[in-house]
């Protein structure tokens, strides 16, 4: 009887251990065979065997018992996913990389037609100046094919903003605010082949020093160049969304901030506040 | 007592040298402009030349009183000088000087200048160089 016991669950342990039968059949059989064990007749049911069972029972029920079908069914399912999902990789791949490729052709096109321009500036060794130099950059307010036609400087007086329109066919940014006294008395203009500039200078009665606007547009960033005279290091502000060095030069202030390949400064014999002020007169201009 | 007299004539000598010493540096340190906001000289590879300067005041006369034509090696270092002509614009009565001249005829192809210019506007004159270009 023993043998003939050990032998059964031998079996089943085999079977679960090869997991050659499916976790259905495998509860069938030993469901089958603990309910032959207890109605047969002809002994005593090995309690045994039936508590071996039902522990192979609870163990198929917590499902520590998997199959080779099953298993190989499961497989199956993780493959056909992953197909899946590679098959809607390979459809989104060639939308990504056609993305980024207009992406980078863009931003090569682009980079030809504006180009990262900017002019920087530095202190001297000496604090004496402020050298404010370009780099590499494509002109946009005046064609090139119009400055290089245009070889020799000229340098003229202008006598209101209309005329600056005419001459050089753009409206520029000015001051709105002006601190008390201050009128325009005269604009300059120079359009060379390196740099385009405007000026504006304003007069007050009984001050020898002008007050002074510029524009100046470098037409090749690579030898860009401006040096500011300064007694002393100055000092960067953020005036509106400027971002503007400041520094003094024995009596008048000086005032200097840049946007891609365009200089602007500003100087004259007023207060730091007044500077600021004007500055952010400008930006309103800008925005009109 | 002779070695406190000794002391004190010690360190007033140190004070007077050190007066001495710092005062020109001091001097010579305030060299900011009454005329002049600024200035520059910009040269291209073909050694086409634009010269400009701002003054804080109108001038009787601003131009460019001296030009020079520097030879300079990779690491900037002059290695010879020539004299050029300066423009001959003048501007009078100006808060602005704009000038360009050509000296394409003074450089040799594939070696590096920058040109160096004095200004002179009521007295008083700034210089500035240029950014070295190698002349084609």
């Amino acid at each position: 009887m023993n043998d003939e016991f050990d032998l059964i669950q031998a079996k089943i342990r085999e079977a679960f251990d090869s997991a050659s039968w499916s976790t259905k059949t495998m509860k069938r059989g030993i469901e089958a065979l603990i309910i032959e064990e207890i109605t047969q007749t002809g002994r005593p049911a090995n309690q045994m065997l039936i508590d071996s069972c039902l522990d192979l029972l609870d163990r198929l029920n917590g499902q520590t018992y998997v199959s080779n079908k099953e298993e190989s069914l499961c497989c199956m399912k993780t493959r056909m996913r992953r197909k899946v999902r590679q098959k809607k990789l390979l459809k989104t791949i060639p939308r990504v990389v056609i993305a980024s490729f207009a992406i980078i052709i863009g931003s090569i096109v682009l980079d030809t037609v504006i180009e990262y321009e900017q002019l920087q500036g530095i202190p001297s060794i000496d604090q004496q100046h402020y050298q404010i130099r370009g780099h590499v950059f494509q002109s946009s307010i005046i064609s090139n094919g119009e400055a290089e036609s245009n070889n020799v400087t000229d340098s003229i007086s202008i006598i209101g903003f209309e005329e600056i329109d005419e001459v050089f066919g753009f409206s520029p940014v000015y001051p709105r605010w002006l601190p008390e006294g201050w009128k325009p008395v005269e604009f300059n203009g120079s359009n060379g082949k390196l740099v385009s500039k405007i000026s504006i200078a304003y007069h007050k009665d009984n001050s020898q020093s002008l007050m002074r606007f510029s524009i100046a547009e470098y037409h090749d960033m690579a030898i860009a160049q401006y040096d500011i005279e300064q007694s002393f290091n100055g000092a960067m502000h953020i005036w509106g969304s400027h971002q503007v060095y400041v520094t003094d030069n024995i009596d008048n202030m000086v005032a200097f901030w840049s946007d891609g390949a365009i200089r602007y400064t500003l100087s004259g014999p007023i207060s730091i506040d007044q500077l600021e002020r004007i500055v952010v007169s400008l930006e309103r201009s800008e925005e009109e | 007592m002779k070695k406190n007299a000794f002391c004190a004539v010690v360190i007033g000598v140190t004070f007077l040298i050190g007066l001495l010493g710092c005062s020109p540096s001091a001097a010579a340190q305030i060299r900011a402009s009454r005329v002049f906001e600024g200035g520059y000289v910009m040269a291209d590879t073909s050694l086409y030349v634009e010269f400009g300067a701002s003054a804080h005041i109108y001038c009787e006369k601003i131009y460019v009183s001296s030009c020079t034509l520097q030879e300079v090696d990779v690491e900037g270092n002059v290695i010879s000088s020539k004299a050029l002509t300066p423009p001959s614009t003048v501007a009078k009565n100006a808060f602005e000087f704009t000038a360009s001249a050509s000296y394409k005829d003074k450089g040799v192809s594939g070696k590096s200048y920058q040109v160096k210019a004095v200004f002179w506007a009521e007295g008083e004159t700034i210089t500035r160089t240029s950014v070295p270009v190698t002349f084609k």
